[in-house]
């Protein structure tokens, strides 16, 4: 490739302007200079502009929780000092979370680089891969030995959450439909299942037992192994009745039967 | 010249009517998508998209290649997934911009303007070799609207991308609103810009509406086409016949219905401009 180093230093400069208005390189181009500053804020805003709109579309709740306008400096901030890592918008966010737990103007509400990666695990969900569930008839056919073997695991668009704050209480007290009230008291664990059927993510809130069946089948035990640490958690858990639940709600799959 | 299919007169699908396409499958010959936005591994995107493979030839356009970028950091794995999705659906068309998007270590996710030289010519071969070798089928290449020429300009942008489809075998997608708002922000004449493809026929045609702003006319695609830009198109039809032509809206989208009759006005502009060719030549 020739040597392009004049043009590799217009796009820095270019570059440079987008993230700080006083680098704005109006004498780069043709035609008056004011005229040129103010075109080219038109750029610097639709950096910002897609930087909000993405981040929003993957944590709505959160930027209902902080009010429009602290998100919008949200976005700024994370967007000048993050920034976007791919050309798929959709991948902008994955490290709000940790941006969040060290940016100081969220440090009286420690719950929210939780909620953050709650959000960010159902935007995630909403694009896993498709999967057939595994059905009762197809386990019945499998056998006794499948239970016991490494092929069944918890389906694509499925996963496990977990956070020391009442995050999935606040997720779902700011649905369009709100699913129960504010938590009462944030400062309560929760253990959730993230779940996609057919393109709707929801989460459901698991119980100790539930969630160390379900922690061990993530973690690549057998199924049997995993019915077995739900038992162990609380003898009162039916591992029939929370297989056949499974089973009911599609978050089974057999490896391999990926489409 | 590589030539590519002619689809008619389509509309840029959009998730807010994912619905109405599924229900009505109204009468547009073909849809537009961006390629990004079925990037996933699965979900709702291409759920949907696979149920309307059927009805419709497909094109894929994409916003984040960043052909002209400064650096390859994002490129070669923004390529693999867009082959990927290209060899899932096999659409009719595959289309990107001649712009830049990425410097080291960071993304714009915009569709940046390219210093228009020599040298940026030599890279956007270069990339647009890369892609097509990847994809193993040619790309069309879209002229973008911009606020801002660089002063280091030596080309006008419809003479680079004619160069670069003589070097690449590219095609070239002509967007007739971008060559309006340019004409209105750096004074080019379109129809000269027109002239500069020194008779390369574009593989597509977009169409779309802009915003009269007090410092530039910016290529929203929030309106209907202007009248300014009709004109234009029926002028483009003249000189090249019939083009796969294609209507775009993204800002404050309408009803699915004032997008299909956008794409109808399109189908008896380009009538109208194809009769009257026939007159004058007789």
């Amino acid at each position: 490739m020739t040597d392009l180093v004049r043009e590799d230093a217009l796009l820095d400069l270019f570059g440079n302007g987008l993230l700080d208005p006083r680098l704005t390189p109006a004498d780069l181009f043709q035609g008056d200079g004011d005229r040129n500053a103010r075109r080219f804020a038109l750029y610097r805003g639709n950096l910002t502009a897609n930087w909000e709109r993405s981040l929003a579309n993957a944590h709505p709740v959160l930027q209902q929780m902080v009010g429009d306008e602290f998100f919008t400096g949200l976005a700024r901030d994370y967007g000048r000092q993050v920034g976007s890592a791919s050309g798929d918008l959709n991948e902008f966010g994955g490290a709000l979370a940790d941006f969040l737990t060290n940016f100081p103007p969220i440090a009286p509400y420690p719950y929210l680089p939780d909620l953050a990666r709650l959000e960010w695990a159902v935007h995630r969900a909403y694009y896993a891969a498709e999967e057939a569930p595994l059905s009762a008839e197809v386990l019945a056919h499998l056998g006794a030995a499948a239970l016991e073997g490494d092929r069944i695991r918890l389906r694509s668009g499925h996963s496990l959450f977990r956070a020391p704050w009442a995050v999935d209480t606040l997720w779902h007290a700011h649905q369009t439909d709100p699913i129960g009230p504010l938590p009462a008291d944030l400062a309560a664990p929760c253990r959730v299942l993230v779940a996609r059927s057919t393109w709707r993510v929801t989460i459901r809130s698991l119980g100790v037992a539930e969630w160390a069946a379900l922690a061990s089948l993530a973690g690549a035990q057998p199924l049997a192994a995993a019915l077995e640490a739900g038992f162990d958690a609380d003898p009162e858990f039916d591992p029939g009745a929370a297989l056949q639940a499974w089973l009911g709600a599609g978050l089974l799959s057999l490896t391999d039967s990926r489409t | 010249m590589t030539t590519f299919p002619s689809l008619g007169f389509g509309v840029g699908l959009r998730a807010p009517h994912y619905r109405d396409f599924l229900q009505e499958r109204p009468a547009v010959d073909w849809i537009e998508v961006h390629s990004e936005n079925y990037f996933g591994d699965g979900g709702r995107d291409l759920q949907v998209l696979e149920r309307l493979r059927a009805d419709y030839p497909l094109s894929f356009h994409g916003v984040g290649l960043g052909l002209g970028s400064a650096t390859d950091e994002f490129f070669h794995a923004h390529l693999t997934r867009l082959t990927a999705l290209v060899e899932r659906f096999a659409p009719a068309l595959v289309s990107e911009h001649l712009c830049w998007a990425a410097v080291p270590g960071r993304h714009f996710n915009d569709l940046l303007p390219l210093p228009l030289t020599h040298g940026a010519l030599t890279r956007m071969i270069d990339r647009v070799n890369q892609a097509q070798d990847v994809l193993r089928r040619p790309i069309l290449v879209e002229n973008v609207s911009t606020h801002l020429r660089f002063r280091a300009d030596t080309l006008a942008e419809t003479e680079f991308l004619a160069h670069l489809a003589r070097s690449t075998g590219c095609g070239i997608l002509l967007d007739v609103n971008n060559l309006y708002v340019n004409e209105c922000n750096h004074s080019e004449d379109a129809r000269l810009a027109m002239d500069a493809l020194f008779g390369i026929v574009p593989g597509e045609i977009h169409l779309a509406g802009h915003l009269v702003t007090p410092d530039s006319v910016v290529d929203h695609h929030g309106d209907r086409v202007a009248p300014a830009v009709w004109s234009l198109y029926e002028d483009a039809v003249r000189r090249f016949g019939p083009v796969s032509t294609l209507i775009e809206w993204d800002t404050d989208l309408p009803a699915l219905t004032v997008l299909v009759d956008e794409a109808q006005r399109a189908r008896q502009v380009a009538q109208q401009a194809l009769v009257a060719e026939v007159v004058c030549h007789d």
